[in-house]
């Protein structure tokens, strides 16, 4: 559980107080606690619409809680205006289940589109050497000038991770990263988050329900149940569980 | 206290929708007041809507140039008032009919291709992508389509209604003959500011709607890929009628200001 002397804890990355989110009748999240360290990586996992997405989208403030705080990097973002908010999100990382990528535009438009107009100054030579080593870092240096339609399911993992990492930032969201994967591929962009969290010190909130990935990135573990955390602790010790509903996950 | 729930779910929901317009169009008007502007994207709208729509709507400008002459010849004929064929034409076309045809041609072609596009980027969460990486979609995306269809109708307008002239006259060539100089003598003799300028400013507001229009559905689009093609849809329907509504608004104002 959390107490108000971690939110002020240079430690602590997100915290998340008592959040509760409902659509009309259906409530999804009812009173969410978690904290996320610096440096962890937290796998959230739960059943399909369990509210797993909902809750990271209310840490990027994209849906708004009906109640209940987050706290980002010490700042309490219920209520934030979008300019304040905008703020924030410069320091976070959201990789979509969809992946999300521009499909108007090439890989290299892709990865600097937000860059370009985050740091104005910045030349089409050095934006270019950024995309090449972050293209190289996701093990896709060749893909540059291609469309997203041209990508495979995998590479488009990795172009959308190449597309928040570009930016260096200091929390990073997974929703479902290795969903509709085969296996081969799914341990591959697990190990490559895990790679990527060691190689920029990124703190992650990964959310999934694909149990090698869980058991590749996983620091910590929460099981959300019935729009509740559950349970919590690491992958052995929850694999371990004789609660039968914790169980269920790790069969 | 009168609870929300309890209005009908018709009533309750015009009153969201109206909420969620006026939202949208507050988000507009402050996200392109604030400088910063998306002029390369914006320049790509306005050939995509001005440049790919031109074939289309110059097609049919000429066709109805061609049959309206056409089919008012026998009845200016039998009042013998031939020789003002130019001139009743050329006021139909600059006045009414370009104006109306070309925004209507817009709304099938523009307005369903952006409540599409839109749709889609909302259902394959790129909206949300640039919403979370501190970028501003309605800056990006919304203001720039606004703009550009808004800017280039007129034009289109324009562009068409000089098309739509040239199939009349090939039209009254068909079963007379009259030089060009002269048609355009004729036409240029009866046609004044007041025709063209009153049609010129509605123009722009024809391509208002449709831009906003196609914005708003595809921006709130849902329901996955059903909700695409339904927002495409909905664009064309709604920005169709909204042309028929402000020209008929148009046509009282004018009256009112003693114009026409």
């Amino acid at each position: 559980m959390t107490n108000d002397t971690d939110i002020n804890d240079p430690e602590t990355v997100v915290k998340i107080n008592n959040l509760y989110k409902s659509f009309g009748k259906n409530e999804v999240l009812k009173g969410i606690n978690l904290t996320l360290s610096k440096g962890e990586n937290l796998v959230v996992i739960g059943r399909s619409g369990c509210g797993k997405s909902v809750l990271a989208k209310c840490i990027i403030g994209l849906v708004n809680a009906d109640q209940g705080k987050v706290f980002l990097f010490g700042n309490d973002i219920t209520g934030y205006k979008r300019k304040e908010l905008n703020l924030l999100r410069s320091k976070i990382g959201f990789l979509f289940q969809s992946n999300a990528l521009y499909d108007s535009m090439n890989i290299s438009d892709n990865l600097t589109f937000t860059l370009q107009r985050r740091e104005k100054g910045k030349s089409r030579k050095e934006l270019d050497m950024q995309v090449e080593e972050v293209l190289e870092n996701v093990g896709l240096p060749e893909s540059k000038y291609m469309m997203p339609a041209e990508l495979s399911g995998g590479m488009k993992k990795r172009i959308g991770l190449a597309r928040a990492l570009i930016l260096k930032p200091q929390l990073m969201l997974y929703d479902e990263p290795t969903t509709g994967l085969d296996p081969i591929t799914s341990r591959e962009i697990s190990q490559l988050m895990l790679e990527m969290q060691h190689a920029y010190q990124i703190s992650s909130v990964i959310i999934s329900h694909d149990l090698q990935c869980t058991r590749i990135t996983a620091n910590r573990i929460i099981a959300l149940i019935d729009g509740k955390c559950y349970a919590g602790g690491t992958y052995t010790e929850l694999a371990r569980s004789m609660d039968p509903k914790v169980n269920s996950f790790f069969i | 206290m009168l609870s929300l729930s309890k209005i009908p779910f018709p009533i309750r929901h015009i009153f969201i929708e109206a909420g969620r317009i006026a939202q949208f169009f507050y988000l507009i008007i402050v996200d392109g007041l604030r400088p910063e502007y998306e002029w390369k994207e914006f320049l790509k709208q306005c050939f995509y809507v001005g440049n790919k729509s031109l074939p289309l709507a110059g097609v049919t400008a000429f066709i109805i140039g061609l049959v309206l002459t056409l089919q008012s010849r026998p009845t200016m004929q039998m009042f013998g008032a031939e020789a003002w064929l130019p001139a009743m034409v050329s006021i139909s076309i600059i006045r009414e009919i370009g104006p109306v045809i070309t925004a209507l041609i817009c709304a099938g072609k523009v307005a369903s291709g952006i409540g599409a596009e839109l749709g889609s980027m909302r259902v394959t969460e790129q909206i949300d992508a640039m919403e979370v990486s501190g970028i501003s979609p309605i800056k990006y995306i919304v203001i720039t389509r606004v703009l550009a269809t808004t800017l280039m109708l007129p034009v289109l307008v324009i562009l068409s209604d000089a098309i739509s002239l040239w199939g009349s006259y090939i039209g009254i060539n068909m079963q007379g003959n009259i030089s060009l100089r002269l048609y355009v003598m004729q036409v240029f003799d009866n046609v004044e500011y007041s025709d063209i300028i009153p049609s010129l400013i509605k123009s722009y507001f024809f391509g208002f709607a449709i831009g906003f229009v196609g914005c708003y559905k595809g921006y709130y689009s849902s329901k996955g890929t059903e909700g695409v093609g339904r927002s495409a849809n909905t664009a064309v329907v709604i920005s169709s009628l909204l042309i028929f509504i402000i020209d008929l608004l148009a046509v009282q104002i004018l009256q009112i200001l003693g114009i026409i």
